[in-house]
Parts: structure tokens; sequence; C-alpha cells
């Protein structure tokens, strides 16, 4: 097997195939420390728990185009952050987002969505940090990101999802 | 493909259908409105009870569900179904998918009125070519999330604007 590219974005697996709808995936960039989701969520993965859970029901929950602010949502209006895209969780009170944003990386298909989850935040109230979301935008209009979801849409659609 | 999440135990799939009936009771509270404190002096119970029930779903055994939904009004059915993905690549449809699907069909209660449905002729809406944007969105906001091709968008015929001139006529 091919070791994996420091940089890169990774779709996630088990949440079915469905490449004309939706699937959620990882940025992971070796020098960008605030790019923290991925090792966030790698952690949660290792758990035989609910944590991991609920998280993955909330990403099939949106795969499935269901609507529950409570798990997901978007800010579809406020013109500066309209891609932006968050997954939550509670621990006890404490509030943890992944950040992330909404693109269509299938040019045949333009109605597919891939979700891009990049940065991790953690907080005590249910504000957002919008420094966490201009973050998420500066990676979203980078070059060298969008040649990394387009490499890895590529190998997930060769790969059906596996 | 890779299966499924929810294929890996059964704590899984349990978890994730009963995370889903969590959603549905959520969704009632929200409608009705009823708070977390009601619900609890509804079933004479603690706040803290409901909460973990809530925030628990692993947890939930049948009775539980019962009580819950009975509390807020609603029932409870248990659907077996085959959507032609035995070894469960997909996951599992969510509920509100089967529920809207119910009440898109007029709600049914017993097996002749299923038959009507199914006979049924669909109901066409006509839109006029000025609405047609407001047609295309309110067929959008009523369409059941996730099954965008269970009932047809011919439901809403979008005319042309003399077609509409002779439909007036």
């Amino acid at each position: 097997m091919a070791a994996k590219k420091p940089n890169r974005v990774e779709y996630v697996s088990g949440l079915g195939f469905q490449p004309d709808c939706r699937a959620v995936a990882f940025l992971i960039l070796k020098d960008e420390p605030n790019a923290d989701a991925y090792p966030v969520f790698e952690a949660i993965e290792k758990e035989d728990g609910d944590r991991r859970r609920y998280l993955r029901a909330s990403f099939d929950l949106w795969m499935r185009y269901g609507i529950n602010d409570r798990r997901f949502h978007g800010w579809p209006n406020n013109a500066d952050y309209k891609g932006c895209f968050t997954f939550k969780w509670r621990e006890k009170s404490q509030h943890n987002r992944f950040y992330g944003f909404v693109c269509h990386p299938r040019n045949d298909v333009p109605g597919f969505q891939l979700c891009v989850l990049a940065t991790h935040g953690r907080k005590n109230s249910e504000d957002t940090d919008f420094t966490l979301l201009d973050r998420v935008l500066g990676w979203w209009g980078s070059q060298g990101v969008s040649k990394l979801i387009d490499a890895a849409t590529q190998d997930w659609l060769k790969r059906k999802g596996e | 493909m890779k299966q499924h999440w929810t294929e890996g135990n059964v704590k899984d799939f349990l978890y994730s259908i009963a995370s889903d009936f969590i959603e549905q009771l959520q969704q009632k509270m929200d409608e009705l409105p009823m708070s977390q404190s009601e619900l609890a002096a509804k079933l004479g119970v603690t706040e803290g009870r409901v909460s973990q029930i809530l925030n628990k779903p692993s947890n939930l055994k049948l009775e539980k569900i019962i009580e819950y939904a009975r509390a807020l009004g609603m029932k409870v059915a248990i659907v077996a179904y085959d959507d032609g993905d035995s070894a469960n690549k997909q996951g599992p449809v969510p509920a509100g998918i089967f529920n809207l699907c119910w009440e898109k069909a007029r709600k049914p209660v017993n097996f002749r009125d299923v038959e009507k449905v199914a006979y049924a002729q669909p109901v066409f809406y006509y839109a006029k070519p000025n609405t047609i944007r407001h047609a295309e969105t309110a067929w959008k906001d009523y369409e059941p999330k996730g099954t965008p091709n269970i009932f047809s968008e011919t439901q809403i015929r979008l005319l042309e604007i003399d077609d509409w001139a002779q439909m007036e006529a």
C-alpha cells in the first residue's frame, strides 16, 4: 500500500457511497498546527464509545440531507461565511466543533457536495468563533487545497468509497 | 465498497436508530413546544433523568421509547424493511423518511387506505409563469430529505406563458 501523503484530504470511510449526493472529508496539512480536526477525529475513532457514534450519526444525517441545527449547520445568511460548515457535539459543559467548508468538487456532477472539515474548536458557550472560520476560508481559497480535494475525490471515486 | 459503520456491531446499529428516535422526540418538543422539565413532570421523573435518556440513546429500552413517545402525544412503530442493501453498505434509512412518506400518502391507518393511495392519480399543482421560482422553492421545501426521487417532481407542472393563458381561458 502506498504511503499516505503528509498533506491530503481524507474522505471519511464507512459512511456509504453516494457519489451524486454528499460526502465528508478532513483536510490534513502537515505544517498547519491549526488544521487540527483530523487528529481529534482519529482519536475519537479509536474509541468504542458514544462520542464516535454521535459524530458518525451526524455525518449520516447530513449526507441524507437531514436538517438538524443541534448537530450541524452552515451560515447561509452570512455573506462572508456562506460556504462554511460545522459539526457539533458536547462533552459535559464543553461545546466541541469541527469547522470546515462545503464544496462541489465534481464538475460532472455539480450537485455533489463535499464537506471538508479542517479545524477543531472547543469552548464554553454556543457562540461561533469567527476567527476559526476565517482560518477555514483561508485554506479553502488556496490553490493547493483545491488540488488536494480534486486528487482525493478522484481517488475516492476510483475506490468507490473504500 | 466498505460496509457502513453501523455494520461493525449491534451497538453501533442500535445507537444509530436510537439517536434517530431521540431526534424525533426533540423535534416534537420544539414543535409543541415542550421543555425538558415539562416532559419530566409529565413522565413523573427528574429533569436529569430525561436529559440522561435524551443524551444517551444507546441505553434506550423499548418500554422507555413508548413512554417518551406517548408523553409527547405520539405513537411508535417498529419497521423492518428491505432496501436492497443486505450487506449494509449505505447504513439505515432515517425514520424521518418513513414518516414523511407516510404523511405524504395522507397518513393511511389501514391496508385498504394504502391501496387507495397506490391507485390514486398524482395531484398536479400548476404554477403561473411568474411564480415558477416560488413553486420550485416550495417543492424543495416539501421534498423528503434524502429521497429526492420517491415522489416525482412532475407533481408541480411549471407552465409556459402560453399554456397558462390557455388554462385561464
